[in-house]
């Protein structure tokens, strides 16, 4: 299978979208200073050589790039539907709309 | 067909005598590994021991839920686990972390089967693999199982020389001694790391064919899932979603069946350093 370059732009896509997943990791400081972010770009490096030879192994990077990116994806989609969707206790005056009450006005503060 | 709650992440399963039996009453003891603790550590980092690593967090060392020392046999996983320790906030979210879930059941093996068990268990899936079993109507979703599915089943077939065939029925197919044979004897190729991360998407994507496919890195796992999902799919297209149902569902299978892909591809080939552990 020849190295073709759409494979190569696909793999910089992915690796643009797993920074940008990084920076969720530790917020507030960059994501160069994290382990996964050195490791991967190791990775990438190492893989630059366009050869027929080592087709497979940037095969095998891409789809760990592309597994990693989505299990990234899927933790922080989780968390956020979790708590966008996530019960909580009601509150005084919900607990009164329920049967058609409303809560008597305060007195205004003097 | 029961499902055994394999992989819980992070929780001592209370085995009776005569079984893998969870109690129902859950003692108060027990009640503290169900909460989320604090996060009571700040800088996570790795150091490779008699050709392991290990995680360390601040000063500590972290140990499996049985107490044993977390030792893994690749560094890139060890990178990944630290990751998910490090991306911890406030409160230790052990329900995301599932990597170190993974490590911990391979590790610990909490319910005690042995590889032979394992690979029994595995194999039984196929029985009631979602890519068998077709409907008829509506025509739209046949057209797509069909369309979807039949090229993963021929690959399959030809790559294990396998002889599965989809069925519109609801009784299982029988599946040749030989197909058997032959993917017993390539499970068996695996290392016990491998088969915890193969078991795990096997119940993800309740299919022992997409499984397959996703360790030969024919589909990827978000590939994977969609097509787990597809009659899900198209009745959700056709109904409606239901955010906080499908969604989150969704969410929480992509990272799992995500960390299975990535955890199997770590740690395959790696048998010797795996063995080293054990002995």
């Amino acid at each position: 299978m020849m190295a073709s370059p759409v494979a190569g732009r696909e793999a910089l896509l992915v690796l643009r979208s797993l920074i940008k997943e990084l920076r969720y990791v530790k917020p507030g400081s960059s994501p160069r200073n994290l382990m996964a972010y050195q490791h991967i770009m190791e990775q990438y490096r190492s893989n630059q050589v366009t050869s027929e030879k080592v087709c497979r192994a940037r095969e095998e990077l891409l789809h760990k790039a592309r597994s990693y990116l989505s299990l990234l994806q899927g933790i922080r989609e989780h968390e956020a539907l979790n708590q966008e969707y996530k019960g909580r206790e009601r509150t005084l005056e919900e607990s009164a709309n329920l049967v058609g009450l409303r809560l008597p006005k305060s007195p205004e503060k003097d | 067909m029961v499902f055994q709650k394999l992989l819980i992440p992070n929780f001592r399963t209370v085995l009776s005598r005569h079984g893998n039996q969870v109690q129902h009453q859950v003692p108060i003891q027990m009640k503290r590994f169900l909460k989320d603790p604090k996060k009571f550590y700040k800088n996570v980092s790795i150091s490779k021991a008699d050709g392991l690593f290990e995680i360390n967090l601040d000063k500590n060392k972290l140990k499996t839920p049985f107490g044993t020392l977390f030792r893994v046999p690749t560094e890139p996983l060890a990178v990944a686990v630290a990751t998910e320790w490090d991306s911890q906030k406030e409160m230790i979210k052990k329900h995301s972390m599932y990597l170190t879930s993974l490590c911990n059941t391979a590790i610990d093996n909490p319910t005690e089967r042995s590889k032979e068990t394992v690979i029994q268990s595995v194999l039984r899936f196929l029985e009631t693999d979602t890519l068998c079993f077709r409907l008829d109507e509506p025509p739209e979703l046949a057209e797509l199982q069909t369309n979807h599915w039949d090229p993963v089943i021929q690959w399959f077939n030809d790559r294990y020389s396998a002889d599965i065939k989809p069925t519109t029925g609801i009784i299982s197919p029988t599946i040749a001694e030989e197909t058997l044979e032959n993917l017993k004897g390539h499970l068996r190729s695996h290392n016990e790391w491998a088969l915890v991360g193969i078991e795990s998407a096997v119940h993800s994507l309740k299919s022992l064919i997409l499984a397959f496919a996703l360790i030969d890195r024919r589909v990827d796992p978000e590939t994977a899932l969609k097509l787990s999902w597809l009659e899900l799919e198209f009745q959700v297209a056709k109904w409606g979603r239901v955010e906080w149902s499908h969604d989150v569902e969704f969410a929480d299978l992509k990272a799992r069946v995500s960390a299975a892909g990535l955890f199997i591809h770590m740690v395959l080939e790696k048998t010797e350093t795996i063995q080293k552990m054990t002995s």
